[in-house]
């Protein structure tokens, strides 16, 4: 199990469309959902550079890199 | 007295579905969101949940030209048109996975928003330069004067074409579209779109096999460089994929500026506010997209039986999704037929969804921001001249077919 992430992925709803940049630059980090949107897996197995470039490969800008929430 | 007609909803070219797709299609959608259409052959989508869902479903919705229902005939026709299929096949647009999604890896690099952003000085320049002599004239013909020609020097110069060859491919990239953008296919159509695609292979590939030795910094010499786990474009590729950009880059840009500057004839106080506020751009640009794009819709053809909201779909059938008509559903935006642009969210679907979404998206938005803004904070008013509008008798793009501006 990899240490807890200090970033993670913000996608907004309002923007994405599906196209599936993300989930082929951070196959682990990324993931469609049943309406088929991008959704955040903490839990998977991914680098930081691969959410910097899925990042950067969204063409509807609608996915963003965030510092990850201070423990709850 | 005369007995109403009851109204031809099966005739997609009619003068309403034509002039006033919104009023038909809201006919459409009111009979049935996904509407079986006998004359077209195929179900009408104008519903916005379905719409989206259709896109979203490349799995058993294909987008496949060269085979299934839309194939036979281009196929058929095969060996007169050679230039054309050969390169109209290698257009990703029109493949599903896998090609689709290892083309799509390596030139959205290109796209990427902040590619696209780097073009941004000179898209101003040139929004300047274009718009510095269009006020108080007593006509503009916007569409030669601006809607054309700025999206068509954006694409050239970002591809790399050379200044004096800009409107050559132009033209060329336009007899293309009476192939793509119309319904069926006529034989003049094709024999024209032929000799248009042996021009543009023609000017390209010299051009490309210079850029494979001589890197510059443009578009063509990165899509010969663009790479992803070992894969690269070759040679067919690229000279595909820049005829695609050339036809793609710049019909849709200028029909988007024109249906602009006609809502906001519409709706003046809507330009009141973005010149007491010019930074809505974007919000604006979001607006013009969905209120009035300039893709009304795009075919699929499902490669399984399956049920979609209701209706049965058979293997083969052919499918139209109308994200123009989509984007004045009622039931997913409220006042739809009103221009607000300050809507949010604007969960539009101009630029299509899924896999297939606008590659160019990033870019046609640059351009209507720049314009935009320019427009707002140079202009009082901007009217239509023109008693009535016509557009162009396609069902997949919205042409307007001329517009008389004023800029006061």
């Amino acid at each position: 199990m990899s240490a807890k992430p200090k970033t993670i992925a913000w996608i907004d709803h309002n923007l994405c469309a599906g196209v599936s940049m993300c989930t082929a630059y951070a196959p682990d980090a990324i993931r469609l959902n049943a309406h088929g949107q991008a959704e955040f897996n903490a839990s998977g197995d991914w680098t930081d550079d691969q959410l910097l470039e899925a990042a950067d490969a969204c063409p509807m800008s609608a996915l963003s890199i965030r510092p990850a929430p201070a423990d709850t | 007295m005369q007995t109403l007609e009851k109204p031809d909803l099966d005739n997609l070219l009619s003068d309403e579905a034509i002039n006033n797709p919104f009023e038909f299609y809201t006919k459409l959608r009111n009979e049935n969101p996904v509407y079986w259409n006998e004359r077209w052959n195929g179900w009408i989508v104008t519903g916005y949940e379905p719409v989206i869902a259709g896109y979203r479903d490349a799995e058993r919705l294909s987008s496949d030209r060269f085979s299934g229902p839309f194939g036979k005939e281009i196929l058929a026709s095969k060996s007169d048109y050679e230039q054309l299929i050969h390169f109209l096949s290698r257009f990703f647009v029109w493949k599903d996975a896998p090609f689709h999604r290892q083309m799509r890896l390596l030139v959205n690099q290109a796209f990427t928003p902040r590619s696209v952003e780097a073009l941004r000085p000179r898209v101003r320049e040139l929004v300047r330069d274009l718009a510095g002599s269009l006020r108080g004239r007593d006509s503009v013909d916007f569409m030669s004067e601006f809607a054309f020609t700025l999206p068509v020097i954006v694409i050239a110069e970002f591809l790399g074409i050379p200044p004096e060859a800009r409107f050559d491919v132009r033209d060329w990239s336009n007899d293309l579209a009476g192939v793509v953008f119309t319904a069926g296919n006529a034989e003049d159509r094709l024999k024209i779109g032929e000799q248009a695609m042996v021009k543009l292979v023609d000017f390209f590939r010299p051009i490309v096999r210079d850029r494979m030795k001589n890197p510059k910094d443009d578009l063509l010499t990165r899509l010969c460089q663009i790479e992803d786990n070992g894969l690269k474009l070759n040679e067919e590729e690229v000279i595909a994929n820049a005829v695609l950009m050339v036809f793609a880059g710049h019909e849709t840009t200028m029909n988007l500026l024109a249906s602009g500057m006609v809502a906001f004839d519409r709706f003046p106080d809507q330009w009141d506010r973005l010149r007491a506020d010019p930074s809505m751009v974007k919000s604006a640009t979001e607006e013009i997209l969905r209120f009035d794009g300039p893709i009304k819709g795009l075919g699929r053809w499902a490669k399984e039986p399956f049920e979609f909201f209701g209706c049965d779909i058979a293997q083969g059938d052919r499918m139209l999704l109308m994200q123009h008509a989509a984007n004045r559903d009622p039931a997913a935006f409220e006042n739809a037929d009103t221009f607000d642009i300050g809507r949010f969210p604007n969960r539009h679907a101009a630029f299509g969804q899924g896999i297939h979404t606008c590659l160019g998206a990033p870019l046609a938005r640059l351009e209507l921001h720049e314009a935009l803004e320019y427009f707002a904070t140079h202009f009082d008013r901007v009217e239509v001249l023109n008693n009535e509008l016509k557009y162009a008798k396609t069902i997949v793009a919205r042409t307007i077919t001329g517009l008389n501006l004023r800029f006061v």
